[in-house]
Order: structure tokens, then sequence, then C-alpha cells
């Protein structure tokens, strides 16, 4: 259908559906949508479409997924704030923005609509996104960070700068990698950019949420702490902040909420592109160091009944992998210099979400573990990786499961091997 | 996959070996009962808590027993508890909770006060999206 927008009209575009500019000028999530140009909305996502100039569209789905609104439903504050960012910005200084919120109070909408708005004012704009359980930058279970080249719509569909695993869909009980990554990123992003938007999860009270959100606070320092609550549930974070860092954003009322499963279904439909197509191959052993595990840390030792021993370090114990449970014989003559055993039962690997590493620590490809060969010493790995494999210098484990497809699978307790 | 952040999962492993090894409903609830007491005294130090709580339990001989010790026996027909009240040919408890097992029980609506049951799908009732095919690894 053919859709004409005056000049400063605004209308909500339900997707699955696909819009093209034939003449004129839109603005969608302030990104400029010009002659030629087109918009792709996604099933489950709406974007509102903003008339610069009077712009003929010619729009492919149902009349009933075009809403025509009286007014921007953008709060007026989203672009004061894009204003007074690039006015305090100071030429060579990385401008943090960290953006607090509650699940699905739009915060990655809004992160690239500020975004978008920096970027021809600013310079270089990065957002970086630490929400592992709905990533919409990289794979989820990773922190992804986009150096945009041009004002984008949807960062899911875009190559990410730079990812780091964290293993899981949440930094409960992986606290140490979430904040080491956070690091990691922001010495990514001090060379890379000249704006970051740090868009955070959604875990924001109790223990857990309290402990995290400050670290980050204390880590970034951000020039500005955005909240976007819809009562005061935030503030409990920014009580020692001064007030001049603090932007209070309410949410828009277009924020809907997304289920559990719909969260899984998303989830899934991210990670499945990463292990779209993606090959078997083996590494050896001895090409790789492993990280986040136990497993090739200690030394080797030659033990009957098992697939694989080796000591650990101190008094970790040995680890001890073998093909079935051990025998109460073999518990009953363990040798007490060993230390504790660390049994793990070959096969329980399969499925693991890994992170392929170069001599950096730098993430090449998330992949999945196939299993460990102990008859040719090599790791069976499932990736997408397209480099030289030589360039392979570690694996780093995650705790999640996958499915060769790239489905949810379940998990491994951290520490099992 | 990572470490385990805290040793408070190695509290979980003690439970599962209690599960697995304690068949004693008494003991078990009172051992239950300690791990909280000792969690209570040191909540900044789950590996102090698991190492002490392994070393709680220990087997007495009958002719050890002092007055006023609580115990926990195993007979051939179940368990009981109580406390130390006299020693001698016999033992004498006082405070007692038996727990006997058999094989069929036959109770009259009028003497029942409460009933429970618990759900095995609370994981699929509660958070279905963190319920995995096994079949699809």
């Amino acid at each position: 259908m053919k859709l004409n927008i005056k000049k400063g009209d605004f209308y909500l575009l339900e997707g699955p559906a696909k819009a093209k500019v034939d003449s004129g000028l839109v603005e969608c999530i302030a990104a400029p949508v010009a002659k030629g140009e087109s918009v792709n909305v996604p099933v489950g996502k709406k974007v509102p479409l903003l008339g610069i100039k009077a712009t003929n569209v010619t729009i492919d789905c149902k009349d009933s997924q075009i809403h025509k609104l009286e007014k921007s439903t953008i709060p007026a504050e989203w672009d004061e704030l894009a204003n007074s960012i690039i006015k305090d910005k100071k030429k060579g200084q990385l401008y943090k923005i960290l953006v607090l919120g509650e699940v699905d109070t739009g915060k990655t909408f809004f992160s690239t609509y500020l975004a978008n708005r920096l970027l021809s004012k600013i310079g270089k704009t990065a957002i970086l996104d630490t929400d592992c359980g709905q990533s919409d930058i990289g794979c989820p279970g990773c922190f992804g960070m986009l150096v945009l080249k041009k004002p984008e719509v949807f960062l899911t569909e875009l190559e990410p700068t730079h990812q780091y695993m964290l293993g899981a869909h949440s930094s409960g009980l992986h606290f140490a990698p979430a904040l080491t990554g956070l690091v990691y990123m922001l010495n990514k992003a001090e060379k890379d950019a000249d704006a970051l938007i740090i868009d955070t999860t959604g875990w924001v009270q109790f223990d857990g949420g309290r402990t995290i959100k400050k670290a980050k606070l204390d880590i970034v320092n951000p020039d500005k702490v955005v909240l976007m609550q819809r009562g005061n549930e935030l503030e409990h974070l920014v009580k020692h902040l001064p007030k001049e860092k603090v932007v209070r954003l309410p949410v828009s009322k277009k924020a809907s909420a997304t289920s559990q499963m719909d969260r899984k279904s998303l989830r899934e439909l991210v990670s499945r592109r990463y292990f779209k197509g993606a090959k078997e191959f083996k590494i050896p052993f001895k090409q790789v160091y492993t990280d986040r595990c136990f497993f090739k840390t200690g030394t080797r030792i030659p033990l009957p009944d098992t697939l694989w021993a080796e000591k650990l370090s101190g008094f970790e114990g040995t680890l001890v992998i073998t093909e079935k449970p051990l025998s109460d014989s073999f518990k009953k003559n363990w040798p007490k210099e060993l230390g504790t055993i660390r049994n793990f039962i070959a096969g329980n690997e399969k499925g693991l979400f890994i992170g392929l590493l170069n001599e950096n620590q730098d993430l090449l490809a998330v992949g999945r573990l196939v299993a460990f060969d102990f008859n040719d010493e090599k790791f069976i790995i499932q990736s997408n990786y397209k480099g030289d494999k030589k360039n392979i210098k570690g694996i780093q484990f995650g705790s999640l499961k996958m499915t060769k497809e790239g489905n949810e699978a379940g998990f491994l307790e951290p520490g099992s091997f | 996959m990572s470490f385990k952040e805290t040793d408070f999962t190695g509290t979980i492993g003690f439970l599962k070996s209690l599960l697995a090894n304690q068949k004693d409903p008494i003991l078990f609830r009172a051992m239950v009962e300690k791990l909280v007491n000792i969690y209570d005294q040191l909540p900044v130090y789950p590996g102090l808590v698991n190492m002490c709580i392994g070393q709680a339990q220990k087997a007495v001989e009958p002719k050890d027993l002092k007055r006023g010790q609580k115990v926990f026996v195993t007979t051939d027909t179940g368990y009981v508890s109580g406390i130390v009240a006299k020693t001698g040919n016999y033992l004498h408890l006082k405070n007692t909770l038996v727990v006997t097992e058999e094989k069929n029980t036959e109770l009259d609506f009028g003497e029942i006060k409460q009933v429970a049951s618990i759900n095995d799908n609370v994981v699929e009732d509660l958070w279905p999206s963190l319920v995995f095919d096994k079949e699809q690894k």
C-alpha cells in the first residue's frame, strides 16, 4: 500500500512489515530514511515513522499494522538530553552514558535513539549491550558492542564490533566475568569511540541487582546516568551521585511487557543465527589454553580406569574424567596425596556454549562443544568461525548448553570440570 | 561454565549427600537445623559452614552416652530420638520422637490435621523457559 506522510506526521508500524521510501524523508528511531531506503520491521517489533519532509512510502503489511498517532510518542526529554550531551562533550574524552531500567522499559529503544541522535554531532558513537538474556547486539550469553557507522534502526541484525562471552544469560553467579567484561569493553570503547551508551539488564533490585549495578556505576563512572523508570524503582541506585549526573526519563507507554517464553523465543531466534550453518571441526588440546575451568590447568597424571586425570594446584585436588561414575573400589583405593577427587563424567560437556579466543583473549567466535575426544586429545567444536583455525589459541567455557541448531538446552554447573 | 563464585553450592552438595545417605528422617531434620544454625553463626564464610556441617555428625557407642545428651537411634523397626535420661542395661530416653516404617497405614479422616504434597512440576509451572528437552542435546 502507498502512504503519504506529511511533515510532522507520526505513524507507528507493527512488524512484520517493510516500508520503502519512494520520495521525501522520514525518521525512524532518529535514523533518517531517505528516498530508495527501506525499513524492515521484524515480527513482534514496532517502530515509529516521523515525517521530516512530505514523504511517499510503499508499505508491505496489513492496514491494521499501521497506526497514525496524534503526536510523537518519543518524549521531548530524549532530544533535550541528546542536546545537553552534545553541549557537554569534551573533545578527546569518551563520554559515557549508563542506561538503567527494569525489564521492558524500552532501554534498547532509547539507547538506539540516543546513539542515532549523537552520531552526526559527536562522532563515533558506540552502544554496549550488557543484557545477555535479551541481547540486541551479539549472541545471547555475550556482551556485544557496536560502534555505529551510520544511524541504525535494529541493532540485532548487525555484526557486533566487539563481543565478550559471559557464558550465561544472567550475571547472577557470573559476577566476576560480568564485571571483567565491562572493563574489557570500556577499554575497547576508549580506543574506538567518542561516546558510549551502556544498555544494562533489568536486574536492579535486591542484593544481586543492587550489587552489580553499584559495581557497574563505580567501574564506568559515567558522565550521565539515565533512569528509565515508571515510578521511583531506581532511585536507590543513584543516591550517591551528584544531581547533575542523573537524568530521569519516563517510560514510554508504548513499551510493552514481554513474557518469559517470548524472551526465550527472541533469544533463540538470535542465537540460531550464530549457529546457522556452523561446521564441526577439531582443535587439538595442546593448541589452546583453557579458561574458566580446571581442565588442562594442572599436571596430567596416568591413572587407570580414567579418560583423563590431572593433579590441580595446591589443595584443589585432582580432576578425574571418566566414562561412568567412580566405583566404590576406585574411591577406596584413591591415593591420599592426590587430595579431593573432582569427578566429571564424559559426555556431560556435550552442547556447552564456548568462546574461541585469540592469543589476546579476544573472542573470535562463539561455538558449541560437541565433545572432548580423549582418543585424539582434541576438542570437537561446532562454530561459524571462518578464520584460520591456527588463530584459535584459547577456549572459554560457558555455563549454557545449546542444541546444534542454537536452541537452549540447559546448563552445566560452574566448576564442573 | 566459569568457576563457582560462592562456596554455598557446597551446601547443596552436603544436602545431596544427606539425602542419599541419611535414612533417619529425624536425624535428617536435625542436621538441616544444625546447618542453618552454623550458617547463622558464620554467614560470610560458606566454606567453613560446609566444613563444620560435614563433621557435625558423629557415631557414639551406647556405653559412652551421657545424661542430657540428645541422640538419634536407629532400631530394627525405625528411628528414635530423645534426650538420654538414664543409662545402664537399657537406654532411657525422654522427650522422644519415634518414626516407624510400615508397609501400609490406614487413617481416619477425623484424625488428619493437614495433608501436603509436593508439586513435581514447580519449575515447569513457574519458569517454563528454563525447562529443556534433554533429547534435543
